[in-house]
Order: structure tokens, then sequence, then C-alpha cells
């Protein structure tokens, strides 16, 4: 157990400096980006003094390397700045519109692991028929397709002709529901289509990860051994070869969070969804870079710790990594 | 003795390339690639219209034989928007992928054959950048420094680097234990020599098949960009008009259409291409 610590130790302050690094790009990526921070807060009219007092106030007047301090501190305490537009705390912001985009993701992860799972497994014990070169070509179409693109076929397609579900938001605006389960099945509506667009390429990758492992495991001596004794194949399949397969899934996911991160994104610019995404997004529009730089650095933050997790979890799932 | 050596590799090089036209889905993608690569150069030639011109046309008009993927809102003609577009496309991805795959082979090598301490860094801060999410740091760059097509495509290939020179590195600190590059050093060539003599032969093929990955996922990445408005307004782009097309979803489906399935056609050939790459250098993979 001691031995797994160490390595669950070690990976943590292997991440460390990747976090300094970005925090770092950040900084300077703050000071870089045009207007001025305190002129864009209280704007250009106001009095000289003013000014000088809130640049006081905000630190901006010490030396690069005191900001740097004061900066990795404040971010480290939560404190991501004030937004230019809206006058508000940036952490505050954007835990407010975090869940929405969690929600989302989450979904659209529970959606690709499950049914490209499925699949694969399916593709690989139907290797070579006509059902595994056809969910083969899809999966590589899938992977190909950009994500906001596909939010607006199935907009297109579900939303504006056929008008089966919702155009866009989160739930029906001046909508009263009747009960809790009329509220559940507005919002599972909303969340459909949406959730279904970023799930599209996690899908595929999954599809095809899953296929080519499964194949891998099927053909080694264990399965074979598992067989003659009698195991059932469906067993064999779903617990003896999917078990081996699992470990690179898990891998996979965690690497993946980041272009989760980004399909969320674009999805919710498609869908009006109001979660980071679209916070983000307008704050690039209206330049309002401490939002941008405060999504940035929760995007990073998440990315880095799912990957130190990932890792932390594959050696306590499987015993060869601590000894590798 | 020079003969001998060389046709090995020749009749490996067939061999490779009937595997990789024995795939007939990486056959036709590259017939694909090669067609819009002739669009992308003589664009001017092919395009009936100048692409960014408005009112050539009357405004969203659907397709017909004078517009054949229609206009859109502005009277800007889509056919000669796409043919257009592909230049940008086709410029992201390649000065992507030509630097993912020039500095890769570089880093991949020099950590590989080197060894110890070079390698254990370099691979730490491979390591370390495979993890970024490369979106939002273009998001970042894009909405600091204003959108720029060279940029974009410079920016991209240098954070594609780590995964070339991840998969070198590996086959190259493979090629070391080998014979040929063993008897490479002992005739006493340097470092450089035997890189580019023995091992870079061998390393070709993974870096080609995992640059070629890059090139569409950097064309996908500028094609997101470019979607929320962080592009050239002065060139044309895939992105760009699928960005405009949303305001007009529900009356005008043509103008989301065609620019989207250019991309996934272009992406979808590389993809595919890739993977008909990979089964030509590892014919390992077909069997399966």
């Amino acid at each position: 157990m001691s031995n797994l610590w160490l390595f669950a130790v070690g990976r943590v302050a292997r991440a460390f400096p990747l976090v300094v690094l970005l925090l770092g790009f950040n900084f300077v990526m703050i000071h870089t980006a045009p207007g001025d921070p305190v002129a864009m807060l209280i704007g250009d009219a106001e009095a000289p003094e003013l000014i000088e007092t809130v640049r006081r106030d905000f630190g901006l007047d010490k030396s690069m390397p005191e900001q740097l301090i004061a900066y990795g501190s404040n971010i480290i305490r939560g404190n991501m700045g004030i937004s230019y537009r809206y006058r508000l705390p940036v952490g505050g912001l954007i835990t407010e519109r975090l869940p929405a985009t969690l929600l989302l993701m989450g979904s659209a992860f529970l959606i690709s692991m499950l049914v490209g799972t499925i699949l694969g497994v399916v593709a690989a014990v139907r290797r070579g028929t006509w059902l595994d070169s056809g969910l083969s070509v899809l999966a590589l179409l899938g992977a190909s397709v950009p994500v906001f693109w596909v939010g607006m076929l199935l907009l297109l397609a579900f939303a504006v002709n056929l008008r089966w579900l919702p155009l866009y938001g989160v739930s029906t605006v001046g909508f009263r529901a009747d009960g809790i389960w009329d509220l559940v099945s507005d919002r599972v509506r909303h969340l459909i289509l949406p959730s279904v667009t970023i799930s599209v390429g996690q899908l595929a990758l999954i599809f095809r990860v899953t296929r080519n492992r499964m194949i891998e495991e099927l053909s080694k001596d264990y399965i074979t051994q598992a067989r003659a004794k009698g195991v059932p194949i469906t067993r064999v399949w779903g617990v003896h070869a999917l078990r081996n397969v699992a470990l690179t899934l898990v891998t996979i996911a965690g690497l993946r969070i980041g272009v989760l991160f980004s399909g969320a994104l674009l999805t919710e610019v498609v869908f009006a969804w109001p979660g980071i995404g679209q916070l983000m997004y307008g704050a690039m529009v209206g330049r309002d870079y401490p939002i941008v730089m405060g999504v940035f650095a929760m995007v990073v933050a998440v990315t880095v710790l799912a990957n130190v997790v990932t890792d932390i979890s594959y050696g306590f799932l499987d015993p060869r990594v601590r000894y590798g | 003795m020079a003969s001998r050596v060389s046709t090995i590799p020749r009749r490996q090089w067939t061999h490779g390339l009937r595997h990789f036209t024995s795939s007939k889905l990486a056959g036709i993608s590259a017939a694909i690639l090669v067609l819009v690569v002739i669009i992308a150069l003589a664009a001017p030639l092919i395009a009936p219209y100048p692409p960014l011109q408005t009112g050539v046309s009357p405004a969203l008009i659907p397709p017909s034989t004078t517009n054949l993927f229609g206009t859109d809102d502005l009277g800007r003609d889509g056919f000669s928007a796409i043919v257009f577009g592909a230049r940008t496309a086709l410029t992201v991805g390649g000065i992507a992928g030509f630097v993912a795959f020039a500095v890769g082979i570089l880093l991949g090598c020099w950590g590989g054959l080197r060894g110890g301490r070079v390698d254990d860094f370099l691979m730490r801060v491979v390591e370390a950048f495979q993890v970024l999410p490369v979106f939002f740091v273009m998001l970042v760059i894009a909405s600091v420094f204003g959108p720029s097509t060279e940029v974009t495509a410079l920016v991209l290939g240098l954070l594609a680097v780590p995964s070339v020179a991840r998969l070198v590195r590996a086959e190259a600190l493979a090629l070391r234990e080998a014979d040929y590059v063993a008897a490479g050093y002992a005739l006493g060539n340097t470092h450089l020599t035997v890189a580019f003599r023995h091992v870079l032969p061998g390393v070709l093929g993974t870096a080609l098949t995992v640059s070629s990955l890059e090139v569409a996922s950097a064309i996908l990445t500028e094609a997101g960009l470019s979607f929320l408005g962080f592009s050239d307004s002065n060139v044309a782009s895939w992105g760009a008009m699928l960005n405009n097309s949303r305001q007009f979803l529900s009356s005008a489906w043509w103008m989301a259409v065609f620019p989207g399935a250019a991309i996934a056609v272009v992406v979808l050939s590389i993809n595919s291409v890739a993977e008909g790459l990979a089964n030509m250098t590892n014919p390992r993979l077909v069997q399966r």
C-alpha cells in the first residue's frame, strides 16, 4: 500500500510545474491584453486621482514580480478578479454557471461511455462483418465532423423541421410545471440535443478504442482458457475481456476532459446553453479579459486534476502500473 | 553493397503501398484530398464569383444552377466561398502539420538517441503539454492578439509537437538498440549522421501518420475558432460561414449544410488517409 501512496504523491508533485507554468502564461496574457483594466472598470471619464486610488487598491502600482506573486496567491484563494462587464467577482460568475456545463458534460460523458463501449464490444465480437465495417466507418465520420456543425444539423432536423425538441436554453421560457415530473421532462427535453452533440466525437473514440482493445484481448490465452473451462461466452466478453479494456478507457477518458470542455463551449454557443462556455464566449466578444482568463484557469485546473486522478486511479486499478 | 542496402526499403515501400490501397476508403480519401488541393490552388479559375463580394446575386436564394450552394444574407455566392475556403483550411492544416512533423521528429530523435537527462526533461515537457486544453489556449491567444490565420496555424503546430515527439522518441529508443544503428556508431558516425541515415527512415512512417492526424485536428480547431468569430475577415473560411449561418438556420439551411460538409469531407479524408498510412507502416495492425 505504501508503494501506491508514494506513486500518488509523486504524480501530484509532477503536475505542479505545469500548473505554475500555465498560471504564468495566464498572467502574461492578462498583461498583454489591450486596454487598461482600471479604465475598463471605472470608465475613462473619471478623475485621475480616482484612477490612481483604484490602481493602488488593485496592486497595479507594484512591480511585475510582486504582482505575479499576488496573482498566484489570489488564484489559490479562488480570487480571479472582477469582471469588467458584470462588475462582479469572476469566481462567483463561474461557480454560478458551472453546474449547467457539468450537467451537459456529464450526460455527454455517460452517453459516449455507455453507447461507445457497447457498440465497441459488438463490433469486436462480430469482427469482419458488415456491421463491424459499418460501425467503423461511422466512427471515423463521427471523429471528423465539427462538433458545432453536428449541433446545428440536429437543431435543423429535430427542432426546426420536426419540432420534436426545443430550440435552445435549459428550460422553456414562462413554462409552469405541473409537478416534479413535468419539470424534469422539460429539462431532459432541453438536454437531449446538446448532450448528444458533445458526445458524438467522444463516442467515436471510445468505440474505436474498445473495438481494437477488445480484439486484442480476445486473442489472448486467458480467454481461450476461460472458454475451455466452460465460462459462458457473454461472461467472457463482458467480464474477463472488458475488464482489461476498461483500464485503457479510463486513461482515454481522463486525457479527453479538455476536449470535452471545448466541445461544451461550442455546443453551449449553438444551443444558447447558459454555462461557462457561453460566459467565456460573451467575455471574449466583449473583451472582458478577467472572465476569459478566469475560465481558462478553471479549465486548466480541472483538466490537470482529472489527469492526476486518472493516473492515480489507474495505479489503484492495475497492480502492474505500481511496479512498472 | 550500397545498392543491396537500398533495395530492401524499396520493396517494403511497394509492399506497404499495396496495404495502403487495399483499404478502399484510404484510396478514395487520398483521391479526394488531391482534388481538394487542386481546387484550392485553382480557386480563382473554379469559383464563378469573388468569394467575399456582396451582392453578386440576390440574397438568401437556395441552391440553383447559377448558385450551386445558394447565397448568403449579403448575396455572396456560397460555392465560391467554399472553393476559396479550402485555401484557408489547407493552409492552417498544412502549416500546423509541417511544424508538428519537423519539430516532433527533431525532438523525438534527440531524446530517444541521447537518453539520460535530455530525454527525461523533454518527456516531462511533452507529458505536460499533452494535458493542455488546446482549444482554450487558442481562444485566449485569439482574444488577446486578435485573429490571424498564420499565428493560429503556427501555434497549433507547436501544440501538436508533443504527440509526434512522444511516438518518434519511442521508436528511436527501440531503434537505438538495433544492430545496424550500433554498426553506424561503430563506424565512427556522429549522433547527427546516425539519426539522419539510420534512424530517420525508421521513424518517418509513425511521424507521418501522427502528423496527418494533427493536420485534421488543426483544421477542426481553426473551424471552431472562426465559428466563434475569431477569424481573419478578409479571407473566406468555412468556420466563419457557419458562424454567419446561425441566424438563418431556420430559413436558409444551405448556409449551414455546405460549409460544414466541406469541413467533414476534408477532415474525414485526412483521418482515413492517416489510418491507411498507419496500416502501411505497421502491417501488424492490418491483420487484426
